[in-house]
């Protein structure tokens, strides 16, 4: 792979790194110090990446096992055994079905590391489970399992218990409000 | 009430055992429990259990309700945290990141 290739796939997929980084490790600073290391061992590991296989699942391959590198060295975990940070983040939802942003990265980093990873790679990114187990070096299954727990935690984070309390979405606010006549308040 | 025993009328020497007003007779196929609702009770075999999907039976409404519930609230959540994550994906780079990559294009690297 030429290194015009790569540094055409790091510029293409520096925000999905970086806002990756950012979910995993919850601070923007440290975040960006994480894909510098990323892009730079990216840039000197050419020669191991396969030529044919996914440039993204390998950089972000690159930058989890960086992040995790790091915290193995920092030893830094937040643990939520008596669940004082779940009764903090409760918010009720917005009444225009969309939670605020920040309440929902909140709630994201307070899932456990592997459930975080899982679902912002199935989730957010759109990775295929394969490709998340492959990774985090883990079994589909065990992807799987994470994602749906994760996707449970997070609900219970947000204090959401149904789809119906979102209210109805954009979309469908918007074409009622207009069949009603009337401008969203 | 208890439950009614309904015995063949051929008569048999096999003992008969009682377990708390519930009377069954060895050596019969099956025993047949009337209930106070009128209906027959007859207990399938523990080894060969029916499943829903064999007796045609439909799902129950309620536990159809209840996985099309919690698919929705899953999709409703990932649909939140894609919107979420988007404002982190258009969130401007940083100068010093562009920098290093602009400096990575200049080195060539390897190939």
């Amino acid at each position: 792979l030429s290194s015009e290739a790569v540094r055409q796939g790091l510029i293409s997929f520096l925000p999905n790194l970086r806002a990756f980084a950012i979910t995993l490790c919850g601070d923007a600073d440290r975040a960006d110090d994480l894909v510098q290391d990323t892009m730079l061992k990216a840039w000197n590991s050419l020669d191991t990446f396969q030529e044919g296989t996914n440039l993204r699942a390998w950089l972000f391959t690159i930058l989890r096992n960086t992040y995790f590198s790091e915290c193995r060295r920092r030893r830094r975990e937040v643990p939520d055994d008596d669940g004082e940070y779940v009764a903090q983040l409760s918010v009720p939802p917005a009444q225009h079905g969309a939670l605020d942003a920040q309440d929902v990265l909140k709630a994201l980093s307070h899932l456990t590391e592997d459930q975080r990873e899982a679902l912002i790679l199935v989730g957010a990114e759109g990775f295929a489970y394969e490709q998340a187990a492959a990774i985090c070096g883990c079994a589909v299954g065990t992807i799987k399992s994470r994602v749906n727990r994760a996707r449970t935690r997070l609900s219970e984070l947000l204090g959401i218990e149904a789809a119906e309390d979102f209210g109805p979405e954009p979309a469908t606010e918007a074409v009622l409000l207009r069949a009603g006549g009337s401008k969203p308040g | 009430m208890p439950a009614k025993v309904k015995f063949s009328s051929r008569q048999s020497d096999v003992p008969r055992q009682s377990f708390e007003g519930i009377q069954m007779v060895r050596g019969k196929a099956s025993v047949q429990l009337s209930d106070p609702a009128g209906g027959h009770l007859t207990p399938s075999r523990p080894d060969r259990p029916q499943t829903r999907h064999m007796t045609g039976e439909p799902e129950p409404d309620d536990k159809q309700r209840g996985s099309e519930a919690k698919a929705e609230l899953a999709e409703h959540i990932v649909g939140q945290l894609r919107l979420a994550y988007d404002e982190l994906l258009n969130a401007p780079i940083p100068d010093h990141l562009q920098r290093l990559l602009a400096a990575l294009g200049k080195a060539g690297g390897k190939s």
